[in-house]
């Protein structure tokens, strides 16, 4: 389990700097949508976390895709198939807080991949977010900042 | 000082429907106790027990006794009544008391249900920078937290209690805000909207309400009335007959109607505050703010139920808001359905409540606990029909209101008032008797309906043209006014209607019983009484009435001009015709009857005949009545602007001047011409003068509404062609001033008279 918690919070760690350079518009949104990306990757997939139109809300507005869980769903992914291990949330709210109170956030193991594994990740990330309906460009721009970002992990 | 909103009024309706649901279902709960029951046949059979030991009433001596023992006969029920009355009290407060706590939850329900995270300013402080500009612009003191979901749809959110309000913000709008930066401006500034507007915490006591009714009310009594009437008492199983008659017809029909009242009142309230909200973000969100407003609309895709009736949505569509946007004044329309709802929760509320409140009272004067009811059924209908006025016409001040406005929202209150009696399938219907029979209860039914509609009507008609030209700082006097004299108008309404409607009864023939002289007709017409008519002339809120709406608007009214008015002139001239005319009867009557007819004994006890003095004064009346028709005529067809205050004020008038000749002139020229008696010595002395002038005056204003109302219709209707220019001249301040000490006065001879019937 302390293998899974801390294997997310790298991914969060990478997805979150990858998120700030390829669309800082969701910087704002990054932990709430990370923390349901992990509780069900679907729901966080689809777009709605949840169905809101409650009362003096604005309105059901149209859906926006976001990229934050497209990259965490990468990266997850990724890891799962290294490492052959699915990364899932961890239930140690009190050991994530104590952690953060003695300011070991930083203090994680690093993902050790080879060249060949960081450019399928970046293949993989491509596809994927072709896949889902993104643009070329789009694609490529993320699938750089990604494999640029695993890189600097990597060394 | 602006109308409240339509929210306010559709919240104290809600709370309204929600108790009277609350008090209709906590009853049947109680009876479905075993030891209430139980409680129940005893009272019945001391009931039973006590009717046997009265006896029938044959002289006035028995009359005492008679009484006495239909008091113990109420006292039976007293201890039963008490306890029911104490079981809805504590059920209504658990159930307002559950809402309250809900409602005090909510913030932490929203957090902890939508798993939203506070939006840092270390996160993106570009972001959380413009929203705070955005709050100061909008005229908020303190920024709210804002909180962030991941949703990826574009939506707002505002909650929080007093002191800590709370904007959610969804990932998906702050995505399509970097792109757009106008969608961030609008949906915030519509959930700030909502800060502003103070809709927070009526939404979420709206909902709190909502979700406690179903809980303590709804759910328990479905449980135990529908799955087993007998729930405490019987064995489990399913007994349809009971059920038929207690559950479904007593309970379940009347429940239902009121919980959809309060579902779409509930919806109602949410649509409005929507709008409300809407329009309020486009002003205040700079100067492109409506445009922004209508940019981000057009995103809001329209519901996948299209089709689907707006009464029953909980959120306006797109369409309906655009709508709104462009022209707000839409959402201050007055909805006919929604006065119908009003109406009929009031009637739901005050057929039971009298009932009980008569049988816990044991009084054996009935009016006060119909006044007790009546006036807060009254302050209730009155006081939201006025309030929906005041919105309207504040919102479009440059409009006349239509036919529609005042008459048909009046007439749509009172049709939902008037259904409330049958569908409160009480045991105490003051409509519908079925021992009187079916015709007779439909023309009862039928002439209540249509006096209370016309004295609604008239409330609609003088509040929307008093606010109209009056400043704007009066129009919450001129509403109060409007609201106190329209509850007193009901609390007469309902009196008469508890107490026994009755119909139209033509005067008797003057003596010799049976005569076929010229007079016989005219003494049957001018004879006439009806007995909501008498109630009314007897009740001691007329004075005050009379004195509200008669001073009220013209001391109110913004003043254009330096011309006298005509129609205080005209009122002086016909009361003294009136007067004139009065006098004048005595000396033809002398001249023309001989003593034998004029001095024949009083009969005024049987009801074969009518004595020469009713048959005279009658008469006199009668005369003064057409006066005040000719009068009421004559002003509305010659003013449109203040119409109906300077009709009232002409006729009050005429019947002041008209009742001062009549009492002080012509009847002490009664009893020195021997018209009645023979000649009297102290002729110039009439005993009583003060209370004799009173009774008369309100006779005249209030019976004289019956031909007031038409003459001032028509003209109305004819004002077209006899009405000189719009801008109509108003009376001077001290002569409004000196006819309402007149009427100060006379309320203040009167009211210790009248008040011994509701004592």
């Amino acid at each position: 389990m302390a293998k899974t918690d801390t294997r997310e919070l790298h991914i969060r760690q990478i997805a979150q700097e990858v998120i700030s350079e390829v669309a800082p518009e969701e910087k704002a949104a990054f932990p709430v949508v990370a923390d349901q990306f992990f509780r069900s990757g679907e729901k966080a997939l689809s777009g709605r976390g949840r169905r809101h139109g409650a009362p003096i809300s604005w309105g059901l507005g149209e859906a926006v895709a976001l990229l934050t869980p497209v990259v965490l769903l990468v990266l997850s992914q990724a890891v799962e198939e290294i490492t052959g291990e699915a990364v899932r949330a961890p239930i140690r709210p009190l050991r994530r807080v104590l952690r953060r109170r003695m300011g070991r956030e930083d203090d994680r193991p690093r993902l050790e991949l080879t060249d060949e594994q960081v450019a399928h990740i970046g293949r993989m990330a491509e596809q994927v977010l072709l896949d889902r309906e993104y643009e070329q460009a789009t694609a490529e721009n993320v699938a750089a900042v990604l494999v640029r970002r695993l890189r600097q992990d990597s060394e | 000082m602006r109308p409240p909103t339509g929210t306010t009024t559709r919240f104290f309706l809600l709370i309204g429907a929600v108790l009277a649901t609350g008090s209709l279902a906590f009853t049947a709960l109680y009876f479905a106790v075993p030891e209430h029951q139980e409680r129940q046949r005893a009272a019945s059979a001391c009931e039973a027990r006590e009717k046997a030991t009265i006896a029938p009433m044959r002289t006035a001596a028995d009359i005492e006794p008679y009484a006495r023992g239909l008091d113990r006969v109420k006292r039976c029920y007293v201890p039963v009544y008490r306890e029911q009355i104490r079981w809805v009290l504590v059920g209504d407060t658990a159930m307002l008391g559950l809402a309250g706590l809900l409602y005090l939850l909510h913030p932490w329900w929203r957090v902890r249900r939508w798993r939203l995270a506070e939006l840092r300013g270390v996160d993106d402080p570009g972001t959380v920078q413009r929203l705070d500009t955005l709050s100061r612009e909008m005229g908020l003191a303190r920024s709210p937290t804002w909180m962030v979901s991941a949703d990826g749809g574009v939506d707002g959110l505002a909650f929080g209690l007093p002191g800590r309000r709370r904007v959610m913000l969804t990932a998906g709008l702050l995505k399509r805000a970097g792109a757009d930066p106008t969608v961030l401006r609008a949906v915030a500034g519509h959930e700030l909207a909502h800060l502003r507007n103070r809709d927070v915490d009526v939404t979420y006591l709206t909902i709190a309400l909502w979700w406690a009714f179903v809980a303590a009310t709804l759910v328990p009594t479905l449980v135990v009335v529908t799955a087993h009437p007998e729930v405490f008492t019987g064995p489990p199983g399913w007994l349809p007959g009971t059920l038929w008659r207690t559950a479904v017809i007593e309970t379940l029909l009347p429940m239902a109607v009121l919980t959809a009242i309060v579902v779409l009142t509930r919806n109602a309230i949410l649509r409005v505050r929507e709008v409300h909200a809407d329009t309020t973000a486009a002003t205040l969100a700079g100067p492109d703010g409506k445009l922004v407003m209508e940019r981000a609309l057009r995103h809001v895709p329209e519901s996948t139920f299209r089709f689907r009736p707006r009464w029953t949505r909980m959120h306006p569509t797109p369409g309906q808001r655009r709508a709104a946007l462009a022209c707000p004044s839409t959402s201050a329309r007055p909805s006919l359905w929604e006065m119908a709802g009003i109406g009929l929760t009031a009637g739901l509320f005050a057929v039971p409540a009298t009932f009980e409140l008569s049988a816990a009272l044991v009084t054996r004067n009935l009016l006060q606990p119909q006044a007790i009811i009546g006036l807060v059924t009254g302050l209730l209908v009155a006081g939201l029909l006025t309030t929906t006025l005041w919105r309207w016409v504040a919102d479009r001040p440059e409009h006349r209101p239509g036919l529609r406005t005042c008459l048909a929202v009046p007439t749509a209150l009172v049709a939902g008032f008037m259904a409330g009696d049958p569908i409160s399938f009480h045991s105490s219907h003051p409509l519908w008797s079925e021992e009187s029979g079916w015709w007779p209860s439909l023309l009862t039914y039928a002439t209540a309906g249509l006096a209370l509609a016309g004295g609604m009507t008239a409330v609609a008609v003088w509040t929307a043209s008093t606010i109209r030209h009056a400043p704007a700082r009066m129009a919450s006097i001129l509403v109060t006014v409007a609201t106190l004299a329209g509850a007193l108008f009901f609390i007469s309404w309902w009196q008469s209607v508890s107490s026994g409607w009755g119909p139209v009864q033509l005067g008797a023939p003057p003596r010799p019983d049976g005569s076929n002289a010229w007079y016989t007709t005219v003494t049957r017409l001018t004879g006439t009484d009806w007995l909501p008519v008498e109630a009314l002339v007897i009740s001691p809120a007329v004075p005050v009435a009379v004195l509200l709406l008669s001073s009220a608007p013209l001391l109110t009214a913004a003043r254009r001009g330096t011309r006298p008015s005509p129609a205080l002139r005209i009122g002086l001239a016909s009361g003294l015709a009136a007067a004139c005319l009065a006098i004048a009867l005595v000396l033809a009557a002398e001249t023309a009857l001989p003593t034998t007819v004029r001095w024949a004994p009083d009969c005024h006890l049987s009801l074969t005949c009518t004595s020469f003095l009713n048959a005279f004064t009658d008469t006199q009346k009668a005369m003064i009545l057409l006066v005040q028709g000719v009068v009421a005529f004559a002003v509305s067809a010659r003013h449109r602007a203040h119409r109906p205050a300077l009709v009232l004020l002409a006729t009050t008038v005429s019947a002041l001047v008209a009742t001062a000749g009549t009492v002080f002139v012509a009847t002490p020229l009664i009893r020195w011409t021997g018209l009645m008696d023979p000649p009297m010595d102290n002729w110039f002395a009439v005993p009583n003068a003060a209370d004799f002038a009173t009774i008369t005056l309100y006779t005249v204003l209030v019976e004289g509404l019956v031909i007031v109302v038409p003459c001032a219709a028509l003209g109305a209707l004819l004002s077209r062609r006899f009405a000189r220019t719009d801008e109509t001249p108003l009376p001077r301040r001290p002569a409004i001033l000196a006819v309402t000490a007149v009427l100060v006065l006379a309320a203040a001879i009167r009211i210790p008279t009248a008040w011994t019937y509701w004592a």
